[in-house]
């Protein structure tokens, strides 16, 4: 006859947490001294600079590039140029209905702008001197990338492959740097 | 068994009267808290090479960027002055710049920020000629308060470049954090 016998006491037991408590105890104030509550980021700017290389790059192309120019102040609010071969054509957004910069406007008419110029990348920026720096930053955010979900194929010089990518303009150059 | 046999006295036979004690602290919850706090810390560590505690007069405008930023030459334009490496250059007076800072003949260019951007590039210079692994490339981070107008925002820019630094980086908080 078999013996049938309870194994429910034989089976509880308590895990001992303290070598895992002493761990976390020791890694907490490590991780403390390397916290950083404000993730720091940066944006690209190029200041525009008289390089012989930049002008035989131009000379070489052989081709007056499509030149894209944006102005912005707190009367007038953004003024758009785009120069294609000598013609000029102007589209001004103005200002939002809380009297401030319409971000999201220029982002539409920016994504606008690159599905027909799917090959510039780089843009003039010139802003007035009462922007402030965050007003800048918004700006550049908004010709950074198109809307959501929308993307835009241009071909590659070198490889002559098509590639999709969803930035417009991140190639924002201050352009007034040196007018006085 | 003459120990076991011999009967104590006083405290010692009241402590032998009692039942063995099964007490335990009960950590289980600490320990849920702990890591809680470790995954919270742990998704805040930080390796970036630049390091802001953001105070009143330095609060960075919040962008979509996605580049990290690089260990240079930091400057930061602040709502009381401008300072290179956290070496004060320039004073502002009710917020705004004095005229005695400003050159005569070119209102743009900031003499003493100069003087200091000319001599951190000539020092790295001198050590790029001497080190084949340092190079002087120009490149200045930049540490602007939000509020900071773009008019003297121009003139660091202008001295800056004027100084050798013409590669700008703008520093900005993430908004994704």
């Amino acid at each position: 006859m078999r013996i049938r016998r309870s194994r429910s006491s034989d089976s509880t037991f308590d895990l001992n947490l303290a070598p895992f408590l002493d761990i976390i105890v020791s890694i907490i104030p490590l991780l403390l001294l390397s916290v950083a509550f404000v993730q720091i980021k940066m944006i690209e700017t190029s200041i525009p600079q008289v390089v012989a290389a930049k002008i035989a790059e131009q000379h070489k192309n052989k081709k007056t590039p499509v030149t894209l120019m944006l102005k912005a102040s707190k009367e007038s609010g953004y003024t758009l140029e785009i120069n294609n071969k000598g013609r000029v054509k102007r589209t001004k957004l103005a200002l939002n209905k809380e009297g401030k910069l319409d971000y999201d406007g220029l982002n539409a008419a920016a994504a606008e702008l690159k599905r027909s110029h799917t090959d510039v990348f780089r843009i003039d920026f010139e802003p007035r001197s009462d922007i402030s720096y965050d007003e800048i930053v918004l700006t550049m955010d908004s010709l950074r990338r198109l809307p959501k979900g929308q993307k835009v194929a241009f071909k590659d010089t070198k490889s002559g492959e098509s590639i999709e990518t969803d930035l417009m303009f991140p190639d924002v150059t201050f352009s007034n740097i040196l007018d006085n | 068994m003459a120990r076991r046999g011999r009967q104590r006295k006083g405290m010692g036979a009241y402590m032998d009267s009692r039942t063995p004690s099964g007490f335990k602290i009960q950590i289980t919850s600490m320990v849920d808290m702990f890591v809680i706090i470790l995954v919270f810390l742990l998704k805040s560590y930080s390796t970036s090479p630049v390091d802001i505690s953001p105070t009143e007069d330095l609060m960075l405008p919040s962008s979509s960027s996605y580049e990290d930023p690089v260990d240079v030459l930091k400057m930061a334009v602040t709502k009381k002055g401008i300072f290179v490496d956290d070496k004060s250059i320039i004073e502002f007076k009710d917020g705004k710049i004095e005229q005695k800072e400003l050159d005569r003949n070119d209102p743009q260019f900031l003499m003493s920020l100069f003087k200091v951007l000319d001599e951190a590039a000539s020092k790295t210079k001198d050590i790029a000629s001497k080190n084949e692994t340092v190079e002087f490339d120009g490149r200045i981070l930049v540490q602007a308060d939000q509020d900071v107008p773009y008019s003297l925002l121009k003139k660091v820019m202008y001295t800056s470049m004027l100084a050798g630094y013409a590669d700008m980086k703008m520093a900005v908080a993430s908004k994704d954090f």
